[in-house]
């Protein structure tokens, strides 16, 4: 069900659609969906699949995800991910050829837009504790080329956040009411867009996808100016015109470029589904704002200290397997049922942490059950059975230990775990 | 300190709760005079107290001090509480001709300092078989702290002032002297005074020498700091020091967790006692 932002999907990203799937039937099969996505979730897993469709598609669901981080045992009360998700996908034909369009959605319940800074030193869960809870939208064409190889891409669009605190006035060195100071607060929320392209081959039983989706970073750059005069009396300037500039630079969702390779077969009753993905982690940026200070109190010689550059995370690429089964358990003039199971394994892309730094992340394996319901509408309203599809995954974090070369490093040594407990729903209307 | 607070520290919103915490950092004065911590403990007329050392034994705070009444050689005695901060009586623990102070204790074994620092001694809580552990005429021997088979202590001789271990089985001392490595620009005293070592557990299980100090950068009044080190060798310091300064004269420290709760005890002008604390969301160091 539901809409897509991407294909392929790591499973522990920043992004609770990232962290977790998309859609109720690909979260059921483990996330190994790159070859048989064919609705509205193929904008997120291979968008050449919208092509392959057979009915137009209207897709409105709801995901919830719980995670339980903890460092030493404490829990880190990461927030939950929750949301409304939708979309439409639209097959057809032209020139005798299928193509297919989608457009689709992901409305956070809780915030429109999260976003924070924090120090490298402190430990958060680099890949979840940020995770922005945004507004996505996205939309992918698909069409296919020669018989039955379709070709798709997609754009996703999310958003950036930047911003200007502008202080001018006065500031009375000795006599507080000397000082006057009007400000100005400017936020943008700029548009960023990323590509998704894919191909997919459906032959006799079988399907062969890949998937590509382009990496993209989301920033947060604030500015904060302040422009104005220091007195030490009335009218008696110390400082004429002077200048404090602040400029933070941050990286608050960074998602690498991936690559997912996927098959599936089906044997009787059966589809089996597997994914292979490869993701360039080793490209993570800094996830710590970057600080740039200006300071001129002239005449007066005042020197700001250089703020340390941040130092690189040094995370390496990943390669993630999925696997996924799909079992017809009934097929019945009223509808059908399907049961779902599936699974992940993912490396963990973030090295030990033996300096400042206290990026955490530990492997991910990943369970997944789920089942799609079909219901024929006895009215004969609606032309094509509603269907019904729920997924709920659980991923576990391994126990990672994280041991300091500096003896009175202010963290220390520490252990994190932890537990995402997720489930997915939606109802899909055939037309 | 702010940053580290933060850091150490942090809630929901600073990016996360329940962060790991060692007790570096974060520490508030518990004021005699608003909460009448340390009571019993607290100066009584014509005595002086200092050299505060406090463990837990069996869910209660146990804190010795050197007790030093007007005219009479100083004493170990021993007052407990249940919550750190209310004491009940004290009591002597052990006293010498020579006098007794600065107090460290493991087991049902304590170290000292006897008269005016030429001897280590150690004895048993009962007060008995009390007897020299180092000697060395012509220095003053300080700070005793009896971790792992070895004894830490200070030295000083001829103006010079280091800290120093030995084994204690066999009195050797080792030839070197300790230090503790300051990054450049930290605070930076000239000397380590009254310092306290204990064995900790990491929050990931590792074991790691951990050391409570005073220092006088400046020649000033005296900050508390902390310093860690695994082997017991080179201490590194936390980056952060001071962890306590800026007041008036605050010395002579020692280090607890208790519970929840990092209890750092240390001695005053006049002959007082004071508390900090640090009310720990993770306390992940054992001590």
């Amino acid at each position: 069900m539901t809409a897509a932002l991407v294909c392929g999907g790591a499973s522990a990203q920043a992004n609770p659609l990232d962290a977790f799937g998309y859609g109720a039937r690909a979260v059921g099969l483990g996330g190994a969906a790159t070859a048989v996505s064919t609705d509205v979730a193929a904008n997120y897993y291979n968008p050449a699949g919208l092509a392959a469709a057979e009915h137009l598609r209207l897709d409105l669901g709801y995901a919830f995800v719980r995670p339980a981080l903890t460092m030493n045992g404490g829990d880190q009360n990461v927030d939950d991910s929750r949301g409304f998700q939708g979309g439409v996908a639209l097959p057809g034909e032209l020139f005798g050829r299928r193509v297919g369009f989608s457009l689709g959605l992901h409305l956070p319940d809780e915030r429109v837009s999260r976003i924070r800074a924090l120090p490298e030193r402190q430990p958060r869960w680099v890949l979840w504790d940020n995770r922005p809870q945004r507004v996505v939208i996205s939309s992918s064409v698909a069409f296919e080329t020669l018989d039955n190889l379709f070709v798709g891409a997609g754009l996703t669009y999310l958003a950036n956040t930047g911003g200007t605190l502008d202080i001018r006035g006065d500031v009375g060195l000795f006599d507080v009411e000397l000082t006057r100071l009007d400000s100005a607060v400017d936020v943008d929320l700029a548009a960023v867009r990323y590509v998704t392209a894919g191909a997919l081959y459906v032959g006799e039983g079988w399907r062969l996808g890949l998937c590509y989706r382009q990496d993209f970073s989301l920033k947060l750059d604030l500015d904060v100016r302040v422009n104005g005069a220091v007195l030490s009396a009335p009218g008696v300037p110390v400082v004429p015109e002077g200048l404090f500039q602040l400029r933070s630079l941050n990286q608050t969702l960074y998602s690498p470029q991936q690559v997912f390779v996927g098959a599936a077969f089906d044997i009787e009753r059966w589809r089996v589904s597997a994914d292979l993905g490869w993701l360039d982690w080793s490209r993570f940026p800094t996830p710590t704002a970057r600080l740039e200070l200006e300071l001129d109190l002239a005449p007066l010689n005042f020197d700001l200290p250089l703020p340390a550059e941040p130092i690189a995370p040094g995370f390496h690429d990943i390669i993630v397997p999925r696997l996924g089964l799909e079992y017809r358990a009934i097929e019945a003039p009223w509808g059908r049922l399907d049961l779902r199971g599936g699974g992940f394994y993912e490396p963990s892309p973030a090295p030990d942490q033996p300096g400042a730094t206290n990026y955490v992340d530990s492997d991910k394996w990943a369970a997944a059950l789920g089942m799609g319901l079909a219901l024929a509408d006895p009215s004969g309203v609606l032309p094509h059975p509603v269907q019904l599809d729920v997924g709920a995954q659980v991923i576990r974090m391994t126990p990672r230990t994280y041991l300091k070369d500096d003896p009175a490093d202010p963290i220390g040594d520490f252990t994190a775990e932890g537990w995402a407990l997720g489930i997915t729903a939606g109802l899909g209307f055939d037309f | 300190m702010a940053s580290l607070g933060c850091a150490a520290g942090g809630d929901a919103g600073d990016g996360g709760s329940n962060l790991p915490e060692r007790g570096f950092a974060g520490y508030t004065r518990v004021l005699a005079a608003d909460e009448a911590p340390l009571q019993p403990v607290e100066k009584p007329d014509g005595v002086a107290l200092g050299d505060p050392f406090a463990r837990v034994v069996d869910g209660r705070v146990e804190l010795y001090v050197s007790l030093c009444p007007d005219g009479v050689p100083c004493r170990i005695a021993v007052a407990t509480s249940a919550d750190g901060r209310a004491f009940g009586p004290l009591e002597t623990v052990a006293e010498d001709p020579a006098g007794l102070t600065e107090p460290y204790v493991v087991g049902d074994v304590f170290y000292a300092v006897r008269g005016e620092g030429a001897a280590l001694v150690s004895g048993r809580l009962d007060g008995t078989d009390v007897r020299a552990v180092l000697e060395e005429p012509g220095a003053r021997l300080g700070s005793p702290s009896a971790v792992d088979g070895r004894l830490f202590f200070t030295r000083e001789a001829d103006g010079a002032q280091a800290l120093r271990h030995a084994e204690l089985d066999t009195g050797h001392v080792f030839p070197d002297p300790l230090v503790v490595e300051h990054r450049p620009a930290d605070w930076t005293p000239p000397a380590i005074l009254q310092p306290e070592i204990r064995r900790a557990t990491t929050g990931a299980g590792r074991s790691v020498y951990r050391m409570v100090y005073a220092g006088r950068p400046g020649g000033g009044d005296a900050d508390l700091a902390f310093a860690a080190a695994f082997e017991g060798g080179a201490f590194s310091d936390w980056p952060f020091d001071p962890a306590l300064g800026g007041d008036p004269d605050e010395f002579a420290p020692s280090n607890i967790r208790f519970g929840a709760r990092y209890l750092l005890y240390f001695a005053r002008p006049g002959g007082r006692l004071g508390l900090a604390e640090r009310v720990a969301d993770n306390p992940t160091e054992s001590f």
